[in-house]
């Protein structure tokens, strides 16, 4: 094995968050091929299947969770060997492959605050001038916009990286197209040029009878996939968002924050999904003492204000890590077991409404005639819940997942701020906002990072939310029940 | 009435015992005294006996669960656990680590922190109900969509950057209001305009979605139906039938998070420099006083028990069908 | 214009316009996925002070024509209403919203069919009923409450000056229903539409609603829209009928031409496949399957996929108004004068047995003895037990093999609480329950699961008495493998198992499923793809899975249309007669009964009052209650001139019974010894028993 890693020149480093990440896409991947065989189960994915909003912002939410699993592969460089035949070392710092595909972004770091796409610092220094003479002036960027001999041609450079990237998008996007082309005629037959027209004018095949919106899934990627190409095409004689006050890109903090807040938007569920769930049905399923007990539970965790019992664990755990700091072999490591705790007990935090609901709706479908009948064959206690009553409130179960995202992803950047948050040392909003915090008061003032963390931010959880909405009313009883009065 | 009252009273003992329980075991079995004393001593160069003395200024000095040194009943009552839980039964806090009386502490900063919390929430949840009301009226408008999706726009938005916006545009740029500070009487008001302004301005997008979601459950009821038959304008159906039915969730959603106004708000007490409980937690937690937050914990769950208590009784005001036994 | 009603009248009225009239009225509402259209070319009118009635099943469009002539119509995407509602001349459908609200709830009123959902549960009755008058009489203070008070008092609401103050949840279900009907007077309407008043009430709560209806209508001379589905009801009620069917009319006649002589095929089914007392003895003609959906594009004659008389035309050409030999208009290609059509001939009925063949007696299957169940109320500090309900207070029953017997009694009398306790789903206070003499009160574990087989359940509801994540084949499945029928089959070692022991599970689910009239390739579809009437037989299919000797049904038919009641009822009489099968059949519905039960126990609160034969107990009922019960159902004979013995007010409660005699409050011929002593059981014949003071 450790020839292998010799031959690659990298050690893979296995985080806790990683694998629970991965374990999360391989239940979703179950999930879906199991919904699939289902028509009952996937009438309302078709719904929301349907909805334009849904797909567009679906589309975004992707590029996040690309990202967010690219950098969900960590692996710890082989450092270069003093003499050749020592045994290989391997850094400290983790990487991931997102790190290798953005390549210098990481390394280029400048002295300090430079605006975006500036090629000067923002402060001045004193500067070595061309005959020797110090003066205070604003010191060219070891890294932003150094390949151009003169600042003066920044603007024509930027306009022409910016026309390439949207070429190379555009070409991008074709080549999206052109698959998918492909794909639908292998699926469903026709011409190629009557696929392009239905993609693009979104005329519903006679065959078809939920047509997906596809001129909205597709205009939305041909954005994304410009955008991208220009963020590609800047990103590497720039900073895009600028550096911070210790030079560090401002893009690259807030693409690498991408992960931290999806970790924690998906990790707590599912950490506290097991939990939730089982408590809530049996409460509302067995009533009597047990259900007093998991009442008592939840309402002595619920009496305990949520930031505090956040802040007392997570205070906890950083003595517990400061005391032990032998157990971790590198920073990763030790910021990841705080992630992986602030997921957990932020899960313990927000685990008590979803359990109250599901205890509510088990008690209204214990009530229902087919579980009547189900005692009447004398049917398990066991049985009953897995085949009866867990099917029948995992639409429950899912909106509240969904809706909790966002939630989440906002929760972690107030905590980040009130120092309870992720480990100082990892990319989140939440670190960047914080430490940003005081850069509005400063003259002039420093505004990019603000702006990276919120932009980056806001159209994650919008994205959410849009989805969100689409998925509750389309798994919502009661919505539909209104719709269909008639 | 006053029987079901004590009765919830005496429920609210075993909550308390169990909060008391998970607070005791965060602060002294996962973090041990002498845990504590390292830190606040210095990590590094500290003395047995400056623990001991540090443990024993604070009656720490006590085994946790069980006193084997002591006599007969004292084997329980002379340990951590019971004197700290009948300290914090009686409202006894304690002092924080820089010797300052936390009681008085929080008697003091409760003032500046309701001046912010009260007015909050009233406004905030007056503007919600007019906003959430307003689009149930022009529903199936495009008032109405463009109300749906400012609102989703509005809750996207993290509450940090309405305040650093808001700092920022009023404060700084504008020099409407002073940035942050707080002083007492009157002259509050300075200060207590822009967090107030942002605080309801944050809350505006989840809030209204919120209302407006009970709203329209209680429009696809039948009784809707028959104040329509009776003729009633859309007005008052709205606001005499709907609404008298919709304050019974909303009022009683509403009345649990009442006590807890006590405890102010983290975030906005700490980016406005106001001297309430919020931004005393925060600089408990940053600080690590942990007598402080402990108190705190305790605090905020016997407002929400109280708060629960509250939701009870509202509803026997406003649902003519329940009634307290 | 093609309307029946209309053209009819319009020939003998022509010197004054009628109070309501509607001309081709269409009403379709669109959403994204479809098109629905509730009503479909309705003409009808309606003269002042009288009663016209709207028959028909269950989504043929009836409340969506009262709706639309309320213009409340659902507030769903797309709405599309066309042709004219006439008010008094005056066309609603041309009326702004403003000017339609002193319409409604003003000339025109309407009360639902759920008195319990349909008040506004934080106001006051009296709030309640003074907003109208303060909108539409302009009424204030004072005047507003005196005016109140006196509407409920016309109403029969005891004690209106303390009862304005009370809110709806305080009232029992039939006061709040005439509550309604105090708000809808309040405007002084010179039309109520009634949208089936009575069919969430109990028989004799329906007979006071009826009448006070008709009381009212005498006084004030308004007309009302009486929306039914229940032929009793017309007949009791109605001067003119439309029966209607699939959004359309289909025939228009007055009561007499109707119930003299049906002529609509429809409607002739429809008589046809009421139970009674009198088909005793044969099949119940049934209507194959069900009404179509109102979202099919139609062409030609709505009814003709159910018709057993029609032919090609029907299925390409709708039918015109014609005029049929009683004088009632109805659309039907039969009737056309010009087309001479052999009528074919009548499709053979089910082959149903003769109830007499059922009847073939046997040994005692299940005995109940004595039988109590209370529910405890726990009140006050450590949840004492302050009281109890008597759901069961003493009940004595028993079941031979292969027989029906009929438990009978309104709502809250304890019925299902019987049913639930046999197959001890609920356990019992006292008594004792015997199966082919095996004592089932004490049974636990093993013993208890044992018997589980023999005793079955069919429910009331289709729609929740079906896992609706579970495909059919799994549902009736599901008792066989928790029974062990045969042996469970273990989906994951399904490959290494023998076919042998799949097979009998796969065979015996698609045989269960014939013998309901259900196709076998149904196992992989999923409940919701089913109609009510198809979910009752899959729900039977998965209680026949286990093989039990007794069912117990409970109101297995009364969310069913009747045409579809009379499929199930066929159904398991055939059944019955197979497989010499019991039944308790507990239900509300008193023809039903006389159609299918032996025996009947007659229940209230909590104690059988009467018990006998059928014969014995519908024929010539002796306890005052059976009498009032029987003569509250209203008959679809309109020449039968029976006097209804009118019940005040309603079932007492269970948590504190009436001394005495439980019935004796409301009884007719009460006495005043029965306040104090408590009836005992009093033989009249062999098999004839009641518990009455007053009968000797």
């Amino acid at each position: 094995m450790s020839a292998l890693y010799a031959l690659v020149g990298a050690k893979p480093l296995f985080l806790w968050t990683d694998l629970l990440i991965w374990l999360l896409v391989a239940v979703i991947l179950f999930g879906v091929s199991y919904t699939r065989k289902r028509p009952h189960l996937l009438a309302p994915w078709h719904r929301v299947a349907r909805s334009r909003l849904a797909m567009g912002s679906l589309v975004v939410l992707l590029v996040y969770v690309v990202i967010g699993l690219l950098d969900s592969i960590h692996y710890r460089p082989a450092l270069e060997q003093s003499e050749p035949g020592d045994e290989i070392h391997y850094a400290v710092e983790a990487r991931t492959v997102l790190d290798w595909l953005v390549g210098d972004l990481r390394e280029a770091s400048e002295k300090s605050y430079s605006a975006p796409m500036a090629t000067h610092l923002y402060s001045r220094e004193n500067v070595e001038g061309e005959q020797g003479v110090t003066q205070r002036d604003y010191p060219r960027l070891k890294y932003g916009g150094n390949h151009l001999q003169d600042p003066q041609q920044r603007s024509g450079d930027i306009t022409q990286s910016l026309l390439l990237g949207s070429v190379q998008g555009l070409l991008l996007w074709s080549l999206i197209v052109l698959m998918l082309v492909l794909w639908l005629r292998y699926r469903k037959g026709g011409s190629p040029l009557q696929r392009i027209v239905t993609l693009l004018r979104g005329h519903a095949d006679v065959s078809e009878k939920q047509p997906l919106p596809w001129p909205t899934i597709l205009w939305v990627t041909a954005l994304v996939s410009v955008l991208l190409m220009m963020a590609i095409q800047l990103g590497v004689k720039y900073h895009i968002l600028g550096t911070d006050k210790v030079g560090q890109d401002v893009f690259y903090q807030a693409v690498k924050s991408i992960r931290t807040g999806l970790v924690i938007g998906t990790l707590t569920t599912l950490i506290m999904l097991p939990f939730a769930v089982m408590l809530g049905i049996m409460a509302g399923y067995f009533r009597g003492w047990i259900d007093d007990l998991i009442q008592y539970t939840y309402t002595t965790l619920n009496s305990i204000p949520g930031v505090l019992l956040i802040a007392a664990a997570i205070l906890m755990i950083q003595v517990y890590i400061d005391n032990n700091a032998l157990l971790f072999e590198t920073t990763e490591e030790r910021s990841d077991l705080r992630l992986l705790f602030l997921c957990i007990i932020l899960g313990v935090t927000s685990w008590t409404g979803l359990c109250r609901l599901l205890r509510g709706e088990t008690l209204k479908l214990r009530e229902m005639d087919y579980i009547t009948a189900s005692h009447a064959f004398g049917v398990s206690h066991l049985r009953i819940i897995t085949r009866h009553i867990l099917p029948n409130v995992m639409h429950v179960v899912l909106i509240s997942v969904v809706l909790d995202f966002s939630g989440l992803v906002l929760a972690e950047a107030v905590l980040s701020y009130v120092g309870v948050g992720v480990d100082p040392t990892m990319h989140s909003w939440g670190n960047m906002i914080n430490g940003a915090r005081l850069e509005m008061a400063r003259e002039p003032v420093v505004w990019w990072t603000l702006l990276a963390s919120f932009l980056f931010m806001f159209v994650l959880v919008l994205a959410a939310n849009l989805f969100s909405d689409v998925v509750r009313e389309a798994f919502d009883p009661r919505v539909q029940s209104r719709g269909e009065r008639f | 009435m006053l029987n079901y009252i004590l009765r919830r009273i005496l429920y609210a003992i075993p909550i308390l015992v169990g909060v008391n329980l998970i607070t005791f075991f965060l602060f002294f079995v996962v973090n041990t005294p002498d845990d504590m004393a390292r830190m606040q001593l210095g990590m590094k160069h500290v003395t047995p006996e400056a623990i001991d003395n540090w443990k024993q200024e604070r009656g720490y000095d006590r085994p946790l669960f069980w006193n084997d040194a002591a006599a007969g009943a004292g084997q329980a009552t002379e340990t951590l656990l019971y004197s700290e839980s009948t300290k914090l039964f009686r409202f006894d806090f304690g002092v924080a680590d820089d010797g300052r009386d936390i009681g008085g502490d929080i008697r003091e900063r409760m003032g500046p922190s309701l001046a912010i919390a009260v007015p909050t929430f009233i406004l905030g949840l007056m503007a919600n109900i007019t906003f959430a009301l307003l689009m149930v009226f022009f529903r199936a408008t495009y008032l109405e969509l463009s109300g749906v999706v400012l609102t989703v726009v509005l809750m996207s938005i993290s509450g940090l950057f309405y305040i650093i916006g808001g700092q920022f545009v009023v404060g700084k740029l504008m020099h409407l209001v002073p940035i942050s500070g707080y002083e007492s009487g009157l002259d509050a008001f300075r200060f207590v305009l822009l967090p107030v302004a942002i605080g309801v301005i944050s809350g505006i997008g989840s809030g209204v979605r919120w209302y407006r979601t009970i709203f329209l459950e209680e429009m696809g009821k039948d009784y809707v139906r028959t104040a329509r038959a009776k003729g009633l304008p859309e007005g008052r159906v709205l606001f005499h039938h709907v609404l008298r039915n919709a304050m019974i969730p909303i009022l009683t959603g509403a009345v649990v998070v009442l006590p807890l106004l006590f405890m102010g708000s983290l975030i906005t007490e700490s980016f406005f420099g106001i001297p309430g409980l919020g931004s005393y937690t925060i600089e408990a937690i940053n600080a690590q006083d942990f007598a402080i937050v402990r108190a705190m914990v305790f605090l905020g769950a016997v407002l929400y028990i109280i708060g629960l208590l509250l939701t009870d009784l509202s509803y026997t005001l406003v649902d003519p069908r329940v009634r307290l036994s | 214009m093609q309307g029946g009603a209309t053209s009819q009248s319009g020939a003998t009225n022509l010197t004054q316009s009628p109070l309501l009239r509607i001309e081709n009225l269409q009403v379709w509402l669109s959403s994204r996925q479809q098109t629905v259209r509730a009503v479909d070319g309705i003409s009808l009118q309606i003269e002042r002070g009288e009663t016209f009635a709207l028959l028909g099943e269950s989504g043929c469009g009836k409340s969506m024509t009262a709706l639309s002539i309320m213009q409340l119509l659902p507030e769903v995407a797309l709405k599309r209403a066309s042709g004219e509602i006439l008010l008094e001349g005056e066309s609603l459908l041309d009326l702004s919203e403003r000017q339609m609200r002193n319409v409604r709830g003003g000339r025109i009123a309407m009360i639902f069919q759920e008195p319990m959902t349909s008040l506004n549960p934080v106001m006051t009755i009296g709030e309640q009923v003074g907003e109208v008058l303060r909108h539409h009489q302009k009424l204030r203070a004072k005047a507003e409450q005196q005016q109140a008070i006196q509407l409920l008092e016309d109403v029969g609401l005891p004690n209106p000056q303390q009862r304005i103050h009370d809110y709806p949840h305080q009232l029992s279900g039939g006061m709040k229903q005439r509550v309604m009907i105090a708000i809808a007077l309040a405007g002084e309407p010179d039309l109520l539409i009634a949208d089936e008043p009575t069919t969430a009430l109990d028989v004799t709560i329906q007979a006071q609603i009826l009448d006070l209806l008709r009381q009212l209508q005498l006084q004030r001379g308004m007309a009302i829209l009486l929306i039914t589905h229940d032929l009793g009801v017309v007949a009791e009620m109605a001067d003119h009928v439309g029966v209607m069917y699939a959004g359309q009319l289909i025939e228009s006649a007055t009561r007499e031409q109707l119930f003299t002589c049906p002529a609509h095929p429809y409607t002739r089914r429809l008589f046809d496949a009421l139970p009674d007392r009198s088909k005793r003895d044969q099949p119940l003609t049934v209507l194959h399957g069900v009404v179509p959906a109102l979202t099919t594009a139609f062409k030609g004659c709505r009814f003709e996929s159910r018709c057993d008389q029609g032919w090609g035309l029907c299925q390409q050409i709708e039918s015109e108004w014609y005029r049929a030999s009683s004088g009632q208009q109805v659309r039907c290609h039969q009737l056309n004068p010009e087309i001479k059509q052999p009528i074919p001939d009548q499709i053979p009925a089910e082959t149903v047995s003769v109830l007499s063949e059922v009847a073939a007696g046997g040994e005692e299957l299940l005995t109940i003895e004595k039988l109590k169940v209370h529910f405890p109320i726990h009140k006050g500090f450590f949840h004492r037990t302050v009281g109890q309900v008597k759901a069961v207070d003493g009940v004595d029953l028993t079941i031979a093999r292969g027989k029906t017997v009929a438990l009978v009694g309104e709502s809250g009398c304890g019925k299902t609480t019987v049913g639930k306790t046999i197959l001890r789903l609920q356990e019992s206070t006292a008594g004792s329950i015997r199966f082919s003499g095996e004592e089932l009160t004490a049974l636990q574990g093993k013993a208890l699961h044992k018997v589980r087989s023999h005793l079955q359940m069919i429910f009331q509801d289709p729609y929740s008495s079906m896992n609706p994540r579970m495909m059919v084949g799994d549902i009736i499945g599901e008792g066989m493998d928790a029974l062990g029928e045969i042996t469970p089959v273990n989906k994951r070692s399904n490959k290494s198992l023998e076919r042998s022991s799949v097979e009998p599970r796969q065979q015996r689910i698609e045989s269960l499923l014939e013998q309901v009239g259900l196709s076998p390739d149904m196992v992989n579809r999923y409940p919701h793809e089913f109609s009510g009437g198809q979910r009752q037989r899959i729900a039977i299919a998965r209680a026949l899975a286990v093989n039990p000797q007794l069912i117990i049904c409970d109101e297995p038919t009364s969310a069913l249309d009747v045409s579809v009641q009379a499929q199930i009822l066929n159904l398991l009489r055939k059944l019955q007669q197979q497989q010499n099968l019991s039944y308790l059949f507990i239900t509300h519905n008193l023809s039903v009964v006389s159609w299918f039960a032996q025996e009947v126990a007659v229940m209230y609160l909590g104690k059988i009052v009467e018990y006998g034969t059928v014969e014995e107990v519908m024929a010539a009922p002796k306890h005052p209650y059976t009498q009032a019960l029987l003569s509250a159902v209203p008959t679809v004979d309109p020449e039968s001139q029976r006097a209804v013995i009118r019940l005040e007010g309603d079932q007492g409660s269970a948590i504190d019974p009436p001394s005495g005699c439980p019935f004796h409050p409301r009884c007719p011929q009460a006495a005043s010894q029965c306040g104090q002593k408590v009836p005992e059981q009093r033989w009249v014949s062999e098999t004839h028993h009641l518990s009455c003071l007053l009968v000797e």
